[in-house]
């Protein structure tokens, strides 16, 4: 069924439906035979579909019980007969299987995503974990033997079969010392360490997860959370931190994690200290009495290990758990019945090294798991350990916390490297009892700082081979400012200039545009401190322009950087909220125009971001708030620059979204033309004023592109070849200064190719295939040197897709078909690899259509090979559609889609009439 | 495995669901997929007799036990039943797939359950009528929509309404159609 012939259907059913029954043949007898007859039937089946999908589905039906006995148990999954259910998990079940094609059996264990649960989400992940698993190569990680897919599609891994006890039970079991004890955790330790140097954090060790072997040799599993760090070995990226957050064990988890917050390597050295813990002491660091998230989320957050050597037993129970949590703990989790030795004996170098492993700040545990294990071979050496209590420093640090002042001036010593951190301190202590003096020190250190990070940079910046010295600058800072923010003073505008100084550092180290470090990193970290700060100064001071200001600036600077990255859900959230405090700024103060150019940014941004999730008219609407502050600030400053780039942008983006037909556009071709005029008139206005501008001069060819564009898709071949020719010559001129330029190259074959196909469609043939084969030769030479740049393959795609529509335009059907062909098994190949892609998707569909249409002609023009041609062209039809379907599904439901659906109905339909006469 | 904080998170799945980020569906849907699987085993067990309205009760439950009704608004409400129509119709699918797969994998094996008489045709009509449904969605999706709010989702006309934001009387109108080109297309077999 055709939607168009539905919804007459339907118009027709509803009428007669509303008629009394009588009265309907006679109403019906209008229209058409087929349509009378398909709406009979409708009625018809409507009378007697009563009863029919009245009750819900899950009464009609009924539900199951899940069926104990598993389906795959039994079963064979390739090479692998699946023997028994080891382990179930939320998303996958672990099966214990042989392998039984050799002359013995080879036990492994196969791991299996739950039926139903194979969303895209779980899909990554396991192929994560897979990937994961491939790059570690230990003999204390169990390993992956192979992987595939079962015969319903349903992804498997295939792992080494470990059988052995989980560390905590093997160590009770064979009654080990202390000694033994700490010996084998730092084999579990050298693990880890592995696969940090691998740049994977585990993140859910527990002792279920680290299998002892009966020869001692501890195996670490279940890498199913685990993640790939960057190699800056910091900050999650792509994952949702929900994601991890959720599927977590909570008593092994630490503070970030509860906290949904980055994850490095410290997260993994806190889980090991909780292993660590349970394995000297037969107890959990904390005493979780309620099973409610945000109560077990709270103690771990706030309260403070016990000593494990200071826990308290009662009589009768050395070392086991009271009642309290067993409830939801399952045998393996248990804890252990008793110990060996006694707990006393951990007192000194074990109790601080365990709770420097736990401490909360990740920053104040071992740095590595690596220097954890070396601390635990001191102590078994007798060599004295690194971990201290919190004594000495802490207390001083919560001492110097009580006198900010002083604790400033120790700083600014530190800072100039003119004295130890001692002679602060000290000082600090002085400052306290002259505070006058000391008040006096903090201006001049405070004066001395800005001057440091911002006079000193600013001097040095553009210095050739200055980098290393502005690396110095920035880090001495940044320590400096690190200790400062911490210190959570009360005093606003000293936090001010701190948020300040750290977007001002932010900038220096990565901001995309400006000359930086290329520290994008540290740029996003610091970026976030900045927020921090401002964030709670707002809290007391919410309508304080300035500080409204400031945030707005770095959570839009923030989603550039993000932007820049490719990470937009990142972008989009942090432009969000710019967009929040640029809308207050510009509410409060109808003046204030560089915050409203920076809201219609922030709108741009919205708009990129939604068109990107293909809904268009939520992108319109964005794009056009976009325009209509650029150009309010246009009638009141007719000479600013950036609300004219603002006009630009905007009117490019509408142009584009509204009747573009290389993108998924919303067919609105006038709209389109009008928007992309008042580019050019704004983009001649400024041009007029800065003829040389490169930038102004490419905006130009741009939009005369642009322009063409629209005029193809409305079959204005002749204007379009115009405004092709006239955007070439500017592009021509602009790769001429740089012919190694890429990306002009890219666009000058992009521009090459549609006006080939202009010229075509205006019937000058040998014109347009020049023009086409120009394209191809170019992008062909680029493709070579940057097989991975899938836009420039994209671009060649469309050329050799541009040249068949040449080709068939004068009847050389077959030559068009090779070019077609060409173009549609390398966009079949990116779809595979980028299914969010709709302007991909659009290509593809329209691929098909091309190569479709062409056998309809060869068809027609054939007589011994109707039957193939027609076959042929009905596929490729259907294959269209299902493309075309796809997008739909993804909510394009635009009217150029529904259009070529609508066509494409109609072809299938005349090709089933054409196959049925032969 | 254990879920925590688990109704502030999907609160604010929906919440960035209904605000237009659509990849947070394949975090979702497993949730609130796993939510009414377990709430439709614990129903079968306890309150046997009063089938009729326990898919709504079903879907109302899940609300309760997944969102935080703090902080969450009109629009999340209703993209949570959508959503859960969507869910009930795939575990309802998945259950009929295993039923007729192991009627088909084990000769003559018939499974007597629980809730009484599970009629193995009746899954097999059920698989049929979402071929269907698969069918409607292609050239009319609002009705193929409405179909699986009320049958799967078991809402109400008004619910429905509110849901797709039309009238109540066009659900009544398109339900009816709908539900008769279905009949047809499934009797036809």
């Amino acid at each position: 069924m055709n939607p168009n012939e539905w919804q007459k259907i339907k118009e027709i059913f509803n009428a007669a439906i509303d008629l009394p029954k009588a009265e309907r043949a006679r109403f019906l007898e209008k229209y058409d035979e087929i349509t009378i007859e398909k709406v009979k039937n409708l009625l018809k089946a409507d009378e007697s579909a009563e009863n029919f999908i009245v009750e819900s589905a899950f009464v009609d039906v009924g539900f199951s019980e899940e069926d104990k006995t598993d389906l795959y148990v039994g079963k064979q999954i390739n090479d692998y007969k699946i023997l028994k259910e080891i382990g179930a998990g939320g998303m996958g079940t672990v099966y214990f299987a042989v392998k039984s094609d050799e002359s013995f059996d080879k036990k492994v264990a196969i791991k299996l995503i739950k039926r139903g649960m194979d969303t895209n989400a779980v899909l990554k992940r396991f192929v994560m974990e897979r990937k994961i698993l491939a790059s570690l190569e230990n003999p204390n990680i169990a390993s992956l033997i192979d992987g595939g897919t079962t015969d319903d599609g349903l992804p498997y891994l295939v792992m080494e079969y470990i059988e052995g006890l989980p560390i905590n039970k093997f160590c009770d079991s064979h009654q080990f010392s202390i000694e033994e004890r700490l010996e084998l955790f730092r084999k579990v330790c050298a693990a880890i360490s592995y696969a940090h140097q691998n740049l994977v954090v585990h993140r859910d060790i527990k002792p279920s997860n680290i299998l002892v072997t009966a020869d001692g040799t501890p195996k670490l599993l279940d890498f199913g959370i685990a993640k790939r760090l960057h190699p800056d070995w910091s900050l999650e990226t792509d994952e949702a931190t929900a994601t991890m957050f959720r599927l977590m064990t909570p008593e092994y988890a630490s503070p970030e994690q509860m906290r949904g917050l980055p994850i490095t390597t410290s997260s993994d050295v806190y889980s090991l200290g909780v292993v660590l813990y349970e394995l000297l002491s037969g107890e959990r660091p904390y005493k979780i009495e309620s099973r409610l998230p945000q109560e077990v989320a709270n103690v771990i957050l706030t309260q403070e290990p016990i000593k494990p050597s200071a826990i308290t037993k009662k009589e009768g129970e050395t070392g086991r758990k009271g009642e309290r949590e067993t409830k939801n703990l399952t045998s393996e989790t248990s804890l252990s019945p008793f110990l060996p030795f006694s707990l006393t004996q951990l007192k000194g170098d074990l109790d601080n090294i365990i709770l420097k492993a736990l401490r909360k700040e990740p920053e104040r545990r071992y740095q590595s798991v690596q220097e954890f294990s070396e601390d635990i071979r001191r102590h078994l050496v007798g060599l004295p350990v690194t971990a201290m209590a919190d004594t000495t420093f802490y207390r001083i640090g919560k001492f110097v916390k009580r006198h900010r002042v002083g604790v400033f001036a120790g700083l600014f010593m530190f800072l100039s490297l003119l004295a130890g951190i001692s002679v602060a301190i000290w000082q600090a202590v002085e400052a306290r009892k002259e505070r006058a003096k000391a008040e006096q020190r903090f201006s001049d250190v405070r004066k001395l700082t800005n001057s440091f990070l911002f006079e000193f940079e600013d001097a040095i910046k553009d210095l050739q081979g200055a980098t290393p010295a502005r690396e110095m600058t920035i880090k001495k800072a940044l320590e400096y400012l690190d200790i400062l923010a911490r210190e959570q003073s009360n005093d606003a505008s000293l936090q001010f200039e701190l948020a300040v100084a750290y977007s001002k550092v932010a900038d220096i180290q990565g901001s995309p545009g400006k000359s930086n470090l290329g520290d994008t990193a540290g740029a996003i970290a610091s970026f976030r401190k900045a927020i921090e700060i401002l964030e709670k100064l707002m809290r007391i001071e919410p309508n304080k322009r300035e500080f409204q200001m400031e945030l707005a600036s770095n959570y839009k600077s923030l989603a550039y950087i993000y932007e820049v990255t490719g990470d937009s859900d990142l972008t989009f959230s942090n432009v969000q909220s710019a967009q929040i405090f640029y809308q207050k700024l510009v509410e409060s103060d109808d003046t204030d125009f560089t915050s409203k150019l920076a809201l219609a940014e922030c709108y741009k941004t919205l708009g990129d971001f939604t068109a990107s999730k293909g809904d268009l008219e939520n992108a319109l609407q964005n794009y056009r708030k976009t325009l209509g502050i650029s150009e309010s600030v246009l009638q009141f400053q007719p000479d600013n620059k950036k609300a004219k780039t603002g006009i630009m942008a905007a009117s490019d983006a509408i142009g584009t979204t509204l009747g573009n037909p290389n993108f998924t556009n919303l067919g609105d071709t006038d709209g389109a033309l009008q928007a992309h005029r008042r580019q050019l008139e704004i983009c001649n206005q400024m041009l007029a004023a800065d003829e040389k501008s490169q930038y102004l001069q490419a905006t130009k060819a741009f939009t005369l592109k642009a322009i063409g564009e629209v005029q193809t898709a409305r079959k204005e071949w002749k204007d379009a070849s115009e405004s092709f020719k006239k955007s070439l010559e500017i592009q021509e001129k602009l790769v001429e200064t740089d012919a190694k330029d890429a990306y002009g190259n890219g666009r000058l074959a992009y521009l090459l190719t549609d006006l080939g196909e202009a010229l075509g469609s205006s019937n000058q043939f040998a014109d347009a295939l020049k023009h086409h084969d120009r394209a191809i030769e170019i992008l062909h030479k680029l493709t070579e040197s940057d097989k991975e740049n899938s836009a420039l393959v994209l671009s060649l795609n469309r050329a050799y897709q541009k040249k068949g529509d040449t080709l068939v335009v004068f009847g050389r059907e077959e030559e068009a078909l090779n070019f077609y062909h060409k173009a549609v098994k390398s966009n079949e190949e990116i779809a595979v690899e980028d299914v969010e892609n709709m302007d991909m998707r659009l290509q593809l569909a329209a691929d098909y259509l091309q190569i479709a249409r062409a056998n309809v002609s060869l068809a027609n023009k054939t007589f011994d090979k109707k039957r193939e041609f027609w076959m042929e062209a009905r596929k490729r039809f259907v294959q269209s559609k299902e493309v075309f379907l796809d997008m739909q599904a993804h909510n394009l439901r635009t009217k150029p889609i529904n259009d070529s659906l609508t066509e494409i109905w109609q072809e299938i339909a005349k090709c089933d009439d054409a196959l049925s006469k032969l | 495995m254990w879920l925590i904080n688990q109704m502030s998170e999907v609160t604010k799945l929906l919440e960035d669901y209904t605000n237009g980020n659509r990849e947070v569906l394949d975090e979702l849907l497993p949730l609130v997929y796993n939510e009414l699987r377990r709430l439709a085993h614990s129903y079968l067990k306890s309150e046997r007799q009063d089938l009729t309205l326990q898919t709504t009760a079903l879907v109302h439950e899940a609300y309760l036990k997944l969102i935080d009704q703090h902080s969450v608004d009109f629009r999340n409400r209703a993209q949570f039943f959508a959503l859960s129509a969507t869910a009930m119709r795939r575990i309802l699918l998945d259950n009929a797939r295993r039923h007729t797969a192991e009627k088909r994998g084990s000769g003559e094996k018939v499974f007597l359950e629980d809730i009484g008489e599970i009629s193995i045709k009746a899954n097999e009509k059920l698989i049929e009528l979402d071929l269907a449904l698969q069918e409607l969605e292609d050239f009319d999706a609002k009705q193929a929509k409405i179909i699986e709010l009320r049958y799967f989702g078991g809402l109400t006309i008004e619910e429905t309404a509110e849901i797709l934001m039309i009238s109540p009387a066009s659900v009544k109108r398109e339900w009816t159609l709908a539900r008769a080109w279905l009949y047809e297309k499934v009797s036809d077999k």
